[in-house]
């Protein structure tokens, strides 16, 4: 598989987005930079056992989220949520009324986001990653990652909302109105 | 459908992807199309999202990264290419040099050294400090090379005019790794040991019987335990003096 696949090509596809994904993860462009190479790395090594040519962008992205979370796992011994595999309906929470968002803020909000919703409320907002895709990039059945992206989405909201809110009273902030 | 499970479906609605496209949205999308209040929330759920998304969209990977991955991949796969053969002729190459210098020092230990120069000379030195009895106990030169031709060994041999004037003891004819080395003796006037009658010693040997053997006429110079020695070659022979002291007392006879 990996000699079918032209390895520049490969790359000049995916490192991109896999690069906004590790950013998202580790908000630290070093730490991205590593993890984006060793993506690629791992998938020169280990690319020929992927069998179906259709599934290189999710077995990229899972192999970038597993090389995170081993990096976390090395740092520091964050604890694990488990979540019921139920289907969750996404908070119907009132829209807030901004229309842009410094994108600091934003990775600063979802860094407080539980870990364990924070990939999949990166892939939520990160192109052309459906359910199906990101369901199998964190190896979870459908119904876990949509309750943990609207657990996260919860979280992500109200702290958005929070800071805007601070922001609007003068203390600072990343929201721009 | 109601509005509030129009608002649960929508509510995964994404406008930056291709859901508008998906029919699992299209009847709750006619639906926010018709009803005003939904309308307006959905147009709020996607003002939302939208400015979320627009965060992580303007990250950008750093000038260079993609490069980077395909120069260093290139270099591993250079590295592979290159990499196992190298080992394995690396790996050959140190077993030879490890046999050839197992077989060299096997030579040199089983055949060089017992055929080495230096354990000539140290065996000389071991007769010569424990003065064994010689074949032919005579003071007279001629005599002695007359005995040493009859007996097929080395008799051509050249003195240094010193030596031609030293006083001779006799001689002796040494079997060393199967060549013939006569051991020509003198008295230099020294007082000697009980039993001694020799404290200058010649031996001569042809110079391919041994290996590393002087190359230059002029004396070389080396102590063994207690006696001085002086080693020099000429016209094929291999010429090795020995005396109890140093290498000042053996200059006289040379």
């Amino acid at each position: 598989m990996a000699g079918e696949l032209d390895f520049e090509s490969l790359v000049a596809t995916y490192y991109e987005p896999l690069y906004k994904f590790a950013f998202s993860l580790s908000r630290d462009e070093a730490d991205a930079c590593d993890l984006t190479q060793q993506t690629f790395y791992v998938w020169a090594n280990k690319g020929h056992q992927l069998r179906e040519p259709g599934k290189v962008k999710t077995w990229l992205f899972t192999t970038l989220h597993r090389q995170f979370l081993e990096s976390r796992r090395r740092a520091t011994h964050f604890p694990h949520t488990e979540l019921e595999a139920a289907e969750a309906d996404l908070p119907v929470v009132q829209p807030i009324g901004w229309n842009q968002l410094d994108s600091a803020a934003v990775l600063l909000a979802l860094g407080k986001v539980d870990e364990v919703f924070q990939a999949p409320v990166s892939l939520f907002y990160l192109e052309d990653c459906s359910y199906k895709d990101i369901a199998e990039i964190l190896a979870v059945p459908m119904g876990t990652v949509k309750s943990r992206i609207a657990r996260g989405l919860g979280q992500l909201q109200k702290l958005l909302a929070d800071e805007s809110a601070n922001s609007t009273h003068g203390e600072g902030g990343g929201l721009r109105p | 459908m109601t509005r509030d499970e129009a608002k649960r479906i929508l509510s995964w609605y994404r406008p930056w992807t291709n859901d508008a496209k998906d029919p699992e949205f299209a009847e709750a999308l006619a639906l926010a199309q018709q009803d005003t209040e939904l309308g307006q929330w959905f147009a709020q759920h996607c003002a939302s999202h939208s400015a979320v998304h627009a965060g992580f969209k303007v990250i950008s990977p750093p000038p260079g990264l993609k490069e980077q991955i395909i120069s260093e991949h290139q270099a591993r796969l250079r590295a592979a290419k290159w990499g196992k053969p190298r080992t394995l002729v690396a790996t050959m190459a140190g077993l030879t040099a490890l046999i050839t210098l197992s077989v060299w020092l096997a030579g040199s230990f089983i055949f060089k050294s017992e055929n080495d120069f230096t354990r000539y000379r140290g065996r000389m030195a071991k007769i010569a400090r424990r003065a064994y009895y010689m074949d032919l106990y005579t003071n007279n030169p001629a005599a002695i090379r007359t005995f040493l031709t009859e007996r097929q060994s080395i008799s051509n041999y050249t003195l240094t005019t010193a030596l031609s004037t030293a006083t001779n003891t006799g001689c002796k004819i040494i079997n060393w790794q199967s060549n013939q080395v006569a051991m020509v003796c003198f008295y230099t006037g020294r007082p000697l040991a009980p039993g001694d009658s020799s404290d200058l010693f010649l031996f001569v040997m042809k110079r391919d019987a041994a290996v590393n053997t002087p190359k230059s006429d002029k004396p070389q110079f080396a102590q063994v335990n207690s006696l001085a020695t002086a080693t020099w070659t000429q016209d094929g022979l291999v010429y090795l003096l020995a005396a109890p002291g140093d290498a000042e007392f053996l200059k006289k006879y040379l």
